[in-house]
């Protein structure tokens, strides 16, 4: 009997058995400081390296080509700061994507106030950059472009080639945010002719509190963190190990079994989906109908707020995320939403359900059920009135 | 944790939704910016708020703020609503985003609008055969007018209250009004600007209160009729201070 369903890998994802096993055994050997000279830093800094060439090879890179970061979050905000400070005689102007991650807008802010002019690319209202604005917004100083490869609320894929294409033609540094993206699409660095680019542990059933950055040989790039000759001098931090070998593990499952596991969770969304559409009338898909993440599913219901239906969801017990986990404590509706121009009523109703392969579709008719108990709940005290009532018009 | 177990209760167990057919007074906010709508219904009985219900589009913290407002404005009446404060509400709620703080401030100027309309519309019932008798005979004087009569009972009130040691500012405040009323006929918004101004000062409010009350109506959406009470509120209030 099923009685909690957790529906926000997007967010996090659970530790898989074989990444465990790895890290727990890398916990009990590897405890030594890989800087040290003794054999037990040897050991330990073999299995560091051991790590970084996993990596390396999921996304096609050399291991000297990759950095580890405390996650995400450093990633991004180091390649965005450390590559436009480090460039600044090239120019002053970077080029960002209107629903990028909060830690590269935030990271452009600061450059802002280091007297760099930051772009914002417009999207279309399926989450897709706008390629001519794209093109348009590129000056002679233009020095940085960063777009997202996979967008983390509504899941839009970008046509990667041909920005980077872009960038290069122009001789630009492109870095990209593929935190979302790994696992659910190739990424080849180089063929995909990727300056940089910030990759996660966590959201592939991996450790959290790691994760990397990969930085094209040759690149110039300002330090964010000093004192200490860790990664090549480029990162100082005593890394946790285990913690590296248990993201390189996930990676490697993830890269492996890829197109197999895209394939589960496609045909899992869009049974979730088509049983949504069939029990609770006026919804709206948010995003791509083709070009999304395997597992993202974000809807709109419509007389609804999306933070009031995940709270009384989670009292249910379903796990999902109204627009993200950070952005769900502050006052504003998702940034990623209103910058795809949909109506109002759409973005403050929007719940992103984000599914793993191991999830059911027992699982699934399990949350049907509670999600369409949950907004008759809601919209039986909203004061919107839902004067046309319809099944979801869109499709996956 | 987000939200308090406070917070969440009042949202999971959220009670008093849905409408009032021939509700005394409504209110209602839209606030575009964050995306909440919400509305509140209330019936008086005898004086005191008999019912009271909500219907809302809005975030956890909305249903749970409407919830606990709703419980405070039952069984009082419309002049002892308009001093429940963000404190009150804050202490059935406990902890929640700092930033969401707007979303109570919002809920107490719904009840301040709430206040406003019954006590208005409190008056108006009993205009009613005034204003009847004013469509009758247009050049009639106020002499025979419940508001002249209600300037009197102020006027006997005051003397009453003289052995209270009344101040001579309270006295003269009083006495000032009367020529407002008797000057010239009212119209029907005027006559409830009065109303409003003597029912605030028989419980004892400052000016500035009434003033503080009134300014936060200016979020609501359709509030023309009230902006238009306020803006003559302030300026008999001003009347009333410059003397």
């Amino acid at each position: 009997m099923v009685n909690r369903v957790y529906l926000d890998n997007a967010a996090s994802s659970p530790i898989s058995s074989e990444v465990y096993r790895e890290m727990l055994n890398s916990f009990s050997n590897h405890y030594a400081n890989a800087n040290s000279l003794h054999s037990f830093g040897r050991e330990t800094s073999l299995a560091l390296e051991d790590a970084r060439n996993k990596i390396a090879k999921a996304i096609g890179a050399s291991s000297n080509e990759i950095f580890f970061t405390s996650g995400g979050t450093e990633s991004n905000n180091w390649s965005i700061i450390g590559i436009a400070k480090a460039n600044r005689d090239r120019g002053n102007h970077i080029i960002v994507s209107e629903i990028e991650h909060h830690s590269v807008i935030e990271a452009c802010k600061v450059l802002q106030n280091d007297g760099f002019e930051i772009s914002y690319v417009p999207v279309d209202n399926r989450g897709i950059i706008k390629y001519n604005e794209l093109v348009k917004l590129i000056r002679p100083e233009t020095v940085l472009i960063s777009i997202m490869t996979a967008n983390n609320i509504v899941g839009t894929i970008q046509p990667l080639y041909a920005i980077s294409e872009l960038a290069k033609s122009n001789n630009i540094f492109f870095h990209t945010d593929a935190i979302q993206a790994v696992g659910e699409i190739d990424i080849d660095v180089k063929r995909l002719n990727i300056d940089s680019m910030s990759i996660s542990a966590h959201k592939i059933n991996g450790p959290k509190g790691i994760g990397a950055v990969y930085l094209r040989r040759g690149i110039r790039i300002e330090k964010l963190l000093v004192g200490g000759e860790q990664e090549r001098n480029m990162r100082a931090g005593t890394l946790s190990v285990p913690v590296v070998v248990g993201f390189a593990k996930a990676i490697e499952i993830a890269t492996k079994n890829m197109g197999e596991n895209i394939r589960i969770k496609n045909q899992l969304k869009k049974y979730f989906f088509r049983k949504i559409k069939e029990t609770i009338p006026n919804i709206f898909l948010n995003g791509h109908s083709s070009q999304r993440l395997s597992g993202n599913l974000n809807l709109s219901f419509e007389g609804i707020n999306g933070e009031a239906l995940a709270v009384l969801l989670d009292e249910y017990g379903v796990a999902v995320s109204a627009t993200t986990a950070c952005e769900s404590t502050t006052m504003y509706p998702s940034h990623v939403l209103l910058a795809m121009n949909l109506e109002p009523s759409r973005v403050f109703s929007a719940v992103r359900f984000s599914l793993s392969k191991e999830n059911t579709e027992g699982e699934l008719d399990f949350v049907v059920e509670k999600l369409s108990k949950a907004v008759k709940k809601l919209r039986s005290v909203s004061p919107v009135r839902l004067y046309n009532m319809r099944g979801g018009r869109d499709d996956i | 944790m987000i939200y308090s177990e406070k917070a969440l209760s009042n949202f999971l167990e959220f009670r008093n939704t849905g409408s009032i057919k021939g509700a005394d007074a409504t209110a209602k906010i839209v606030n575009k910016e964050c995306g909440d709508i919400f509305k509140i219904f209330t019936k008086i009985e005898n004086g005191i708020i008999s019912e009271a219900k909500f219907q809302a589009f809005g975030s956890v913290l909305v249903f749970a703020s409407l919830s606990a407002a709703v419980d405070i404005i039952l069984g009082k009446t419309p002049v002892e609503i308009q001093n429940i404060s963000l404190q009150d509400l804050l202490r059935k709620l406990d902890q929640f985003p700092k930033s969401k703080i707007y979303i109570l401030k919002n809920t107490i100027d719904v009840i301040q609008k709430l206040s406003e309309i019954l006590i208005s519309a409190d008056s108006k019932i009993k205009k009613y055969t005034f204003e009847d008798d004013l469509n009758k005979k247009d050049d009639e004087t106020y002499e025979n007018s419940e508001v002249v009569d209600l300037v009197k009972n102020n006027e006997k009130s005051s003397k009453n209250e003289k052995n209270k040691k009344l101040t001579a500012e309270d006295v003269c405040e009083i006495f000032e009004s009367m020529p407002t009323v008797k000057t010239k006929p009212l119209s029907r918004k005027e006559i409830k600007t009065e109303i409003l101004v003597t029912t605030s000062r028989k419980k004892n409010k400052k000016p500035e209160d009434v003033l503080e009350h009134s300014a936060t109506s200016e979020d609501f959406g359709s509030v023309d009729e009230i902006d238009s009470i306020t803006a003559r509120l302030s300026e008999a209030l001003s009347r009333l201070k410059t003397k």
